[in-house]
């Protein structure tokens, strides 16, 4: 560690810590009224470091207990990377806990996926396809209506043609048209022509 | 590498590159003497000694005297597992290390000692530093005053299951942290000065962020009178449903406050005043982010007056306001006969306010006995359909104000400008 690098924290490593152990052996333990514990280091002990009234040293056992919480901390393999940190992101939002702090702390923008905005997304999402799904069933209802007006349509036309049919049926012969009139004479001429030489023979 | 012969371990020479323990400078030509100090590890003990066999440095683990503070660590809060905690070799060589769920025992202890080391043999308390990490508590830390610093990557919130209390009271120099809610509801504001200190509150670097608040109307809620100052902070309001006020006071008198350079994100500033002076809000950037004002008639900077005295010689310049649902900047006398008076109030941008209501909200709305103000140099602009005046001179209750030179186009559906007061003057003009 080279002098300036880190301003603000001037770490307490004796030998061992150099050596990457931890250094709690000489740390005195105290845990207040509600039974919430804290570490104390020996500087702080040396300066004459008083507890606050109610505080008291916590036992072997609850030392120990600490000690090996801080252990496990220690041994944790953190996020270095912002991947790593966006995989912890979703981890925490799986959690629902992520926040503006939470974006903060980590330096990566989580903007998008906080709790609040996938929740948006997905109440998005849902109303999209509920649109859509709407739109499709308006579109079908629309369809529908359609065909059953084109049957309705289709069965008022078949029913006007049966009655035009039957009108058709029931009127009487058209007048005939001058032309007409002079073929069917013609006909009837021709036809009592032969009737005549049926009856010659 | 040779060494010296008679110098045993010694080197023959060193070089720029050779060694991180003496650190040379220039390159012994004319004008660039070779300079050569000691490279000191910031991690060895506190004193270097001369004796017959070289130089020698104190061991032990006790001897760390150099440090002027006090150092804070947490394993980190429990609902995160471990992972956002303090890393070693910080976690265990902090002088105070906490358990994640009850920082808050911690974090006092050290404030404790500080004012130990402080009462016995210090002028000032010493500073507290808290290590990088999520410091998990369960209860409000009674700062008192004493300094404080974060690692910036350090963040203070609430522990899973603890809600219903203000997270740091009384803080005074501090810098370089994060505050807000992360595994619960905090319900209160995340600071609140409640307790007069001889530290006055100076935040520099404080990242402040809720998701909503209780009791305490403000995420900064003052309710004492003491100076203060706030710089460079963000803070944020992250519900984006209703403004609510990010720095908030209390019927208060306050003197010489500075309000600088910082980012309020659906978060206000609410100054109920009582009888201060000189204020400085300036540079600072806010933006609504919501459609529901504070209450009716405010805006994101507001300055009320509650009794009968005089608060005066505020200067408000140079803010950028976009995005308020209700007004941009509010001065108003109230009904209590006190007076707003001799105000600065230039070159603030004030953009599209009146984003909820109808013709109903302005720029810069004067109300009250509000008066002798020199409001110039000021963009009042906003098509939205709340928008009524770019600046409204609201009452024949203000007297004297000098408005001109205001850039009021496009800023409202009323009139660009509303003078209902009294002796205002506008030459040579503003554009309409």
């Amino acid at each position: 560690m080279m002098l300036g690098q880190l301003p603000y924290q001037l770490p307490e490593i004796d030998s061992k810590g150099k050596e990457g152990n931890l250094v709690l052996e000489n740390y005195i333990f105290f845990k207040n009224s509600s039974g919430a514990i804290y570490g104390v280091s020996p500087r702080v002990i040396e300066e004459g470091f008083t507890p606050e009234d109610g505080h008291v040293e916590a036992t072997p056992e609850e030392k120990e207990a600490f000690t090996k919480k801080i252990s496990e901390a220690a041994s944790l393999e953190r996020p270095k990377t912002k991947e790593d940190l966006q995989i912890l992101s979703l981890d925490l939002k799986d959690k629902g806990v992520l926040s503006q702090g939470i974006k903060k702390i980590t330096g990566v923008d989580f903007e998008n996926l906080s709790q609040k905005d996938l929740k948006q997304i997905e109440q998005s999402r849902l109303n999209k396809k509920n649109a859509i799904k709407e739109e499709k069933k308006k579109a079908l209802e629309a369809e529908k209506k359609v065909r059953a007006e084109r049957r309705v349509a289709s069965e008022a036309k078949r029913e006007e043609t049966k009655k035009l049919a039957a009108v058709e049926a029931e009127k009487p012969a058209q007048e005939l048209t001058p032309l007409e009139k002079r073929e069917e004479a013609l006909r009837i001429k021709v036809a009592a022509a032969k009737n005549l030489m049926k009856e010659g023979d | 590498m040779a060494k010296c012969a008679g110098c045993s371990g010694g080197l023959i020479s060193v070089s720029h590159s050779d060694t991180n323990c003496i650190h040379l400078t220039g390159d012994g030509t004319s004008g660039s003497p070779l300079v050569a100090t000691l490279q000191i590890d910031p991690a060895s003990p506190a004193a270097i000694t001369c004796g017959a066999s070289g130089l020698s440095v104190e061991g032990g683990s006790s001897a760390c005297a150099q440090k002027n503070m006090y150092t804070v660590s947490t394993v980190g809060p429990t609902g995160l597992g471990v992972y956002l905690g303090t890393a070693e070799p910080f976690l265990s060589c902090a002088d105070f290390i906490g358990d994640g769920i009850n920082d808050d025992v911690a974090i006092q202890t050290a404030v404790t000692a500080s004012y130990s080391a402080y009462n016995v043999a210090l002028p000032l308390p010493p500073e507290i530093y808290l290590n990088t990490g999520i410091f998990g508590l369960s209860a409000s830390v009674d700062v008192k005053g004493a300094p404080l610093r974060g690692a910036y990557n350090t963040l203070i919130t609430n522990a899973a299951t603890a809600t219903g209390f203000n997270l740091l009271r009384n803080p005074g120099y501090m810098t370089n942290l994060q505050l807000g809610e992360l595994l619960a509801p905090l319900a209160e504001a995340p600071i609140v000065i409640d307790t007069p200190t001889g530290f006055p509150p100076y935040f520099d670097n404080v990242s402040v962020a809720s998701n909503g608040i209780g009791v305490d109307p403000g995420m900064i809620f003052f309710t004492i009178s003491a100076s203060y100052r706030i710089q460079n902070c963000d803070i944020d309001n992250n519900t984006a449903t209703a403004v609510i006020p990010g720095i908030y006071e209390s019927n208060n008198s306050v003197p010489l406050r500075r309000i600088l350079n910082n980012r309020f994100v659906g978060a206000s500033i609410d100054l109920i005043e009582h009888s201060g002076a000189n204020a400085q809000i300036r540079d600072n950037i806010f933006y609504g982010n919501s459609t529901t004002p504070v209450v009716g008639d405010r805006g994101m900077i507001n300055i009320l007056l509650t009794g009968a005295f005089t608060v005066q010689h505020h200067e408000i310049s140079g803010n950028h306001i976009t995005d308020s649902p209700g007004h941009g900047i509010v001065i108003n006398g109230g009904a209590g006969g006190g007076q707003a008076l001799r105000f600065l109030i230039h070159d603030n941008l004030i953009d599209n306010y009146g984003y909820t209501g109808t013709n109903a909200y302005d720029g810069i709305f004067l109300a009250g006995n509000s008066d002798e103000h020199d409001i110039q140099g000021n963009i009042c602009h906003s098509t939205q359909a709340g928008a009524r005046h770019g600046v409204n001179v609201s009452a024949v209750t203000c007297n004297d104000n000098f408005v001109t030179n205001n850039n009021l186009l496009n800023s409202g559906a009323s009139a660009s400008f509303n003078d209902a007061g009294t002796t205002t003057i506008s030459a040579a003009g503003n554009r309409l």
